[in-house]
């Protein structure tokens, strides 16, 4: 590691007046899961980290008119062992979808530091909360020295460790969508051992009409390719069939010939990488239709 | 900067470069060498230590970030006196079992999880030992009556070079079931 200052501020002001202040020497460090591996490795070096775990604000969780605001610096453990999202009555499963997920990401130790914000602004393609995030449609609330905007799932994720937050900005809300009408979720990934991150995951949003046909659906992919993304032809395919007697073996091939892998290395190369998604996303609809 | 950090329910302050890692607090500023640097990289487990009462990897975390919370260590988990055993690899002891009794540990200060790995042999060179034991003492702070596939799954970010994980899950179960009463 190089040297550094570590400050603390105390609030959300003071906190973007310090990342602003030299925007290209400071990172923020939310659990620091992903930031310490970096700066060990000395690929990144800031002069300045800026604590955020002392900003109450970017740690609340607030739920109504729709929508559920989680703060960028939730741990994974708080939502994973129900108590971030304990008072909140989500209409729509979608907090029982998150915590599914988040349950299952790398292992106890690492979940009990790790944030949802974090994960979010490293924006690395294996990771599962962009894929997860894309696929509830969340908003991504961004907040800097001209005040605070709104970015929506698919222009916040830009590429590999890319993302639209500006130097000097912070994330300061994710803004869950929580929708009327019976919506099913389900999410699937493959990597090499139980803690490592993916090499392909697929996530699947649908919502079923009164006779449980597919009114309107997201099938996300992730891993494979740099950010995540969309497979438009599937969702397509898939509206207007009844849930449960959607054929998973033509989704599945659907999808792998639907999407082109972007990443892979000598080990486990772009035609692996396409290779699971049939078996992904047969398992993220098989947990749709169980978990609703 | 300076950092204090209750550990083992001992204050331990200390003037140190912002980089100190919370293993590095835990080993060179406290002197308690039980968390092990394995990886560095948050993968092994070896460094896992309680803050606040929560497992995590002592190699990811910053001593900054703990400042002014609490960290349980290996050393914290028997009570009572727990005598260093002298040179325990000397010649005549190898192939023989040797009680702890007989080496002047009071075994009714072990934690039932220490005294568990003892029994079953759950330990062979030892070094993954240490984060063994707090992550499972925190898992089985939260489930009491844990399947053996759960201990398995709540061991996933802990790594063994030696035993092959089946003596450490069964000494795992034997405690959760001590610990039941
Ligand atoms: C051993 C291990 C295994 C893992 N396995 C998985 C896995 O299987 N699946 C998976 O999805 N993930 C996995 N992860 C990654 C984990 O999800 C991320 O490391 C973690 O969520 C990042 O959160 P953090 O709070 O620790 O972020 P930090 O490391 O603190 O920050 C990450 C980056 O985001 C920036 N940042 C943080 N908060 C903000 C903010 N509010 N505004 C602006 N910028 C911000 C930081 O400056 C930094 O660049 C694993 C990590 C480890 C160490
Ligand atoms: S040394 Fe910390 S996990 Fe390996
Ligand atoms: S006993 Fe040697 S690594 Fe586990």
């Amino acid at each position: 590691m190089r040297p550094f200052e570590y400050l603390t501020p105390a609030g959300l002001e003071e906190a973007l007046e310090a990342v602003a202040e030299r925007p290209e020497e400071t990172a923020p460090i939310a659990g620091g899961q992903s930031l310490l591996l970096e700066l060990k490795s000395r690929e990144r070096a800031p002069a300045r980290l800026v604590s955020l775990a002392g900003v109450e604000a970017l740690g609340a969780v607030s739920g109504g008119h729709g929508e559920i605001r989680v703060g960028p610096t939730v741990t994974y453990r708080a939502i994973a062992d129900g108590e971030a999202f304990a008072a909140i009555a989500s209409r729509s499963a979608v907090t029982g979808f998150l915590t599914r997920v988040i349950a299952n990401i790398a292992d106890r130790a690492v979940r009990t530091m790790a944030t949802v914000g974090g994960a979010a602004c490293q924006a690395e393609p294996a990771f599962d909360i962009p894929v997860a995030l894309t696929v509830v449609d969340a908003g991504f609330e961004v907040a800097g020295a001209s005040g605070t905007r709104r970015v929506a799932a698919h222009e916040f994720f830009r590429g590999v460790k890319q993302t639209a937050l500006e130097q000097g900005e912070l994330l300061s809300a994710i803004v869950v969508p929580d929708p009327a009408g019976s919506w099913r979720w389900g999410f699937a990934k493959q990597g090499m051992r139980a803690h490592d991150a993916a090499l392909s995951s697929v996530a699947l949003a649908v919502r079923v009409d009164g006779e449980s046909r597919v009114e309107c659906c997201r099938i996300v992919v992730g891993g494979a390719v740099k950010r995540p993304s969309r497979a438009y032809g599937c969702e397509t395919w898939l509206i207007g069939r009844p849930i449960g007697e959607v054929e998973a073996e033509k989704l599945g091939e659907r999808l792998a010939a639907e999407v082109v892998p972007e990443l892979g290395g000598a080990r486990f190369g772009r035609e692996y990488r396409r290779s699971l998604l049939p078996a992904l996303v047969r398992r993220a609809l098989e947990e749709a239709r169980d978990e609703g | 900067m300076k950092v204090e950090i209750t550990i083992n329910g001992r204050p331990v302050a200390g003037e140190v470069d912002e980089r100190t890692l919370l293993l590095e607090f835990v080993r060179d500023v406290a002197g308690l060498t039980g968390a092990r640097n394995g990886c560095l990289e948050a993968r092994c487990g070896c460094c896992s230590v309680l803050l606040d009462g929560q497992v995590v990897k002592s190699c990811n975390v910053l001593a900054a970030q703990a400042d002014g919370r609490e960290v349980e260590t290996v050393e914290g988990l028997a009570t009572g006196d727990t005598t260093t055993i002298e040179d325990p690899t000397t010649e005549g002891s190898v192939g023989t079992y040797v009680p702890l009794s007989a080496r002047g540990v009071d075994e009714g200060s072990l934690h039932p999880l220490q005294q568990a790995f003892h029994e079953r042999g759950a330990l062979q060179c030892g070094y993954c030992t240490a984060g063994m034991l707090l992550t499972l003492k925190e898992f089985l702070a939260r489930v009491p009556d844990p399947t053996e596939a759960e201990v398995r799954e709540a061991l996933r970010g802990n790594l063994c070079r030696c035993t092959g994980y089946q003596s450490i899950v069964d000494a795992a179960l034997l405690a959760a079931e001590r610990m039941r009463g």
